[in-house]
């Protein structure tokens, strides 16, 4: 049973060597380019962000316009177990602070994921801009408030350990986001995204699974989330829960093209060079370039960069929609 | 005893007017949304950029040749109109291959424009906030006690007039076919409705209104780029309590909204204001979907 | 034997009564027809089997047990499967993989999970609506008959001892229906399965019913042996006499 090769399976190829060429180079940058280890955490941080959204809002398709709440959960509560010195271990808060992001998914999930399609987007929106407040005010005597938290950076301090395990983080991410695609759990979230009622009547529990691929999805946000807070040693309200980074994270998912385990990778990359080279050159308002790369790229290729490699879901979504129009 | 009373009038009075102040504003933005919504499953999360955008011109406008914001609407209101027409038929209409999805590449493009808008006024004007300095401004109208200056009753009264203005349009030929658009497209194109027309020509007239909210928010606020994507969420809040597509809805839930600022703002503390709309729209949200209002629409 | 019943299901959208007070009975091994023109509930009333819609009043009763109000993917796991009037495919994935879905998650999947049982599985669904050779195609290269035959095909995967087909010939030509006709009572006849099927195609659910029941603005207004319903003045009056004009058009 040898599944037929598809058209464009040879630059789906291209892409997996370019990942890995990639990953190589990562992997020595620090020795190669001392210079630019700053930029590489920078776009690691993006691509891990990246790969978790793209669990749940590229194989689920359920988008959320709020996952900077478990960015700023995960890395709230890994500085605030060190602002009140109960844990001071960056591995273990990172963990404690990812987990938190992950519960709090799952239950926030349970009512969230009864909304459909884009009031869930709505939802989540408004829930991220409650939370932004309510840290920032309602929680001020434990969070600081505006003022932020600071945190003392781990002794002794390398930039290279930073660089190291974020490149960890973001290829474990990868790793589980792979796995989790090429088994029953990936079958069922692409099922779900695809067709919800047609997966339920093949038995498939979706409120289970899109409150598992939430959870998956908000743990590797919040394990981003609380490095973040160790590497920047300082951490507030407008600086993790604001929108502009919910917002940012769906677009690289699309840039790159949502449902496909290369997409994030190269949509992050994308966005992050774009990003950086617009802060350079331009100034205030470098958003404009990244603003004008996403336009284009969605006028050019819908379903993003992979989309142009592998094109199968839209014919197929063109086709669907011809023969029920025709009953 | 007196003294109370009167004390009392005159602030509810206060917090009143302001809330119908800042929620006539709201429900401005909200109607843009809606109807675009509504209409042609178009989540244009730049709205509120246009509005600001119109809203810098009509600044300029102001500070180069003194003309004053609401005579230059005159000419923005079609100007954005043309805009609007333009990103749903050149940009949105070219980028969705299957219906289905409208939603969710209008989000991706219209947050594309949503940054080049506020980045590139950002390049073009700097971040700082500006003020606009009318002659009017230090007058107004006292009214129980409390004095109502004058760009606060323009408010008040362009949102009537437009909402009035909006209102005639639906009893239009081309009004009834965006509402018939907006209930089902399907239908509508079965009747003869040519969908993506209606839905250019609402994009239109939903960017036309962000121009009047963005024209009448510089009145008495100041401005600055990042304006725009505050005023969109307030703006789907309100579509979303008013419910997709309901006119009447978006207007007064936006007016609600105003009010539920005021009175938190003075009852409970202001750093509360938005905490209560984020927590009213969740509630809404995860109760009623289908927006505070479902038993009005029959 | 019966294997599913319905007691007096009612079910109603805001004032609009979908289905009033029905009641029918599903005997083991049987082929049950359900016909009724346009927005007499039948699509209603599959809803409400197979657990997308609960009831307002009125029980489903499966092999003695009530499951009314369960959520759809148990009711699929306890042997229930429907197929969908419209089609739904999964569209990015391959004709294989769509069936592999029922396959893995349906009634068969938690105690069979091996890959190997898996396959046969599919490959025999495949099979038995003659969609094997197109196993490895995307989705977008099926033809409307082989999309209808995919969605079967799914639903068989599943594990059904009640098969739900709602619609399954709309939109296919005359010698199409036919095969999908044979391939049903076949179908039946091999796994033993229980049947019941939503036609508009009168001529169709004739010949493949053994019984049919006829719904009419949510109401059952008629059920028996084909030549008896065909011959209920009542049926003859809400559905036959409409259904020349509808008949011109629909196939």
């Amino acid at each position: 049973m040898k599944v037929k090769t598809a058209p464009g399976s040879d630059y789906l190829k291209l892409s997996y060597l370019a990942c890995g060429a990639g990953f190589v180079i990562l992997l020595v940058l620090p020795v190669l380019a001392p210079n630019l280890t700053a930029y590489g955490i920078g776009l690691l941080m993006y691509v891990t962000m990246a790969v978790g959204y793209n669990l749940q809002g590229g194989y689920l398709g359920d988008l959320s316009f709020g996952h900077a709440v478990f960015f700023g959960l995960g890395g709230y509560a890994a500085a605030l177990l060190v602002e009140h010195n109960l844990i001071n271990w960056a591995p273990l808060n990172v963990f404690i602070g990812a987990c938190f992001a992950a519960f709090f998914a799952a239950v926030i999930g349970l009512p969230f994921l009864r909304l459909k399609g884009f009031y869930f987007s709505i939802g989540t929106l408004g829930l991220s801009s409650l939370l932004l407040l309510v840290v920032k005010n309602v929680l001020s005597p434990i969070t600081k408030g505006e003022a932020g938290l600071m945190i003392p950076p781990p002794q002794p301090y390398h930039i290279e350990i930073f660089y190291y395990s974020i490149l960890g983080i973001a290829a474990l991410s990868g790793l589980v986001s792979f796995l989790i695609v090429r088994s029953r759990c990936g079958l069922a979230f692409t099922a779900i995204r695809d067709n919800p009622e047609a997966a339920a009547a093949l038995g498939i529990n979706v409120t289970a699974c899109r409150v598992t691929g939430f959870a998956l999805s908000a743990f590797i946000v919040g394990t981003v989330g609380g490095f973040y807070a160790y590497y920047a040693s300082y951490i507030n309200p407008e600086g993790v829960f604001a929108g502009t980074i919910s917002f940012e994270v769906l677009i690289m998912v699309f840039l790159g093209g949502a449902g496909t385990l290369l997409g994030p990778f190269m949509g992050a990359a994308a966005f992050y060079v774009f990003e950086e080279v617009g802060r350079t050159y331009i100034g205030p308002g470098f958003y404009l370039l990244p603003a004008l790369l996403l336009i284009l790229v969605f006028l050019k290729m819908p379903n993003g960069i992979m989309g142009l490699i592998d094109g199968r879901n839209k014919k197929a979504v063109e086709k669907v929609s011809e023969v029920n129009r025709a009953c | 005893m007196l003294g109370a009373m009167e004390h009392f009038l005159h602030v509810a009075f206060k917090i009143i007017v302001f809330g119908l102040l800042a929620g006539s504003i709201y429900s401005l933005f909200g109607l843009g949304l809606t109807i675009i919504m509504g209409v042609g499953k178009v989540l244009n999360v730049c709205h509120g950029d246009l509005g600001i955008l119109g809203a810098y011109v009509a600044f300029v406008a102001f500070v180069c040749f003194q003309l004053d914001p609401l005579l230059s609407l005159v000419l923005l209101m079609p100007f954005l109109a043309l805009i609007g027409a333009g990103i749903q038929k050149f940009l949105i209409n070219p980028a969705v291959s299957d219906p289905k999805h409208q939603t969710t590449v209008s989000v991706m493009i219209t947050y594309g424009l949503a940054l080049a808008i506020s980045n590139g006024i950002t390049i073009i004007a700097s971040p700082s906030y500006r003020f606009l300095d009318l002659s009017y401004s230090y007058s107004g109208l006292e009214i129980m006690g409390t004095t109502i200056n004058f760009p606060r009753l323009l408010v008040l009264i362009v949102t009537a007039v437009v909402a009035v203005c909006l209102f005639g349009l639906m009893k239009t030929k081309l009004g009834k076919s965006i509402q018939a658009a907006s209930q089902d497209q399907m239908l509508a194109c079965l009747i003869g409705i040519n969908n993506r027309k209606i839905t250019a020509i609402t994009f239109a007239i939903s960017s036309a209104l962000a121009a009047v909210g963005g024209v009448l928010y510089i009145l008495n606020n100041p401005l600055y780029p990042a304006v725009g994507l505050n005023l969109t969420v307030k703006g789907l809040t309100v579509m979303v309590l008013g419910g997709i597509g309901n006119v009447f809805g978006a207007l007064a839930a936006g007016l609600i909204l105003g009010l539920a600022e005021s009175l938190t703002s003075f009852f409970i503390g202001d750093i509360y204001r938005n905490i209560v709309v984020y927590f009213v729209l969740i509630a809404v949200l995860l109760l009623r979907p289908s927006g505070i209002f479902r038993s009005l629409e029959g | 034997m019966l294997i599913l019943e319905g007691q007096n299901l009612t079910k109603s959208f805001g004032g609009l009564v979908a289905v009033h007070e029905v009641s029918f009975d599903l005997r083991q091994g049987e082929i049950l027809g359900l016909i009724g023109p346009n927005g007499s509930g039948k699509t209603t009333l599959f809803n409400l089997i197979s657990g997308f819609y609960r009831p307002d009043k009125g029980k489903v009763i499966y092999r003695n047990k009530d499951i009314t109000g369960w959520r759809p993917d148990r009711i699929c796991k306890v042997g229930i499967t429907r197929t969908f009037q419209l089609i739904h495919p999964f569209a990015s994935l391959s004709v294989f993989e769509n069936v592999k879905v029922g396959a893995v998650f349906g009634r068969g999947g938690r105690g069979g999970g091996k890959a190997g049982a898996v396959g046969e599985i599919v490959f025999a669904a495949l099979k038995d609506v003659g969609l094997d050779e197109k196993r490895n195609l995307p989705v977008s290269s099926l033809t409307t008959s082989e999309l209808r035959k995919l969605e079967l095909a799914r639903a068989l995967a599943a594990g059904p001892d009640v098969l739900l087909v709602d619609e399954v010939m709309a939109g296919l030509t005359p010698v199409e229906t036919e095969e999908m006709m044979e391939r049903i009572v076949c179908i039946r006849n091999n796994r033993g399965i229980t049947v019941l099927i939503i036609e508009h195609i009168l001529k169709a659910i004739m010949g493949l019913s053994e019984r049919i029941i006829v719904l009419d603005h949510g109401k059952k207004i008629a059920e028996g042996k084909p030549d008896e319903v065909v011959n209920n003045p009542q049926v003859i009056e809400v559905y036959l006499g409409k259904e020349d004009g509808q008949d011109a058009s629909g196939s």
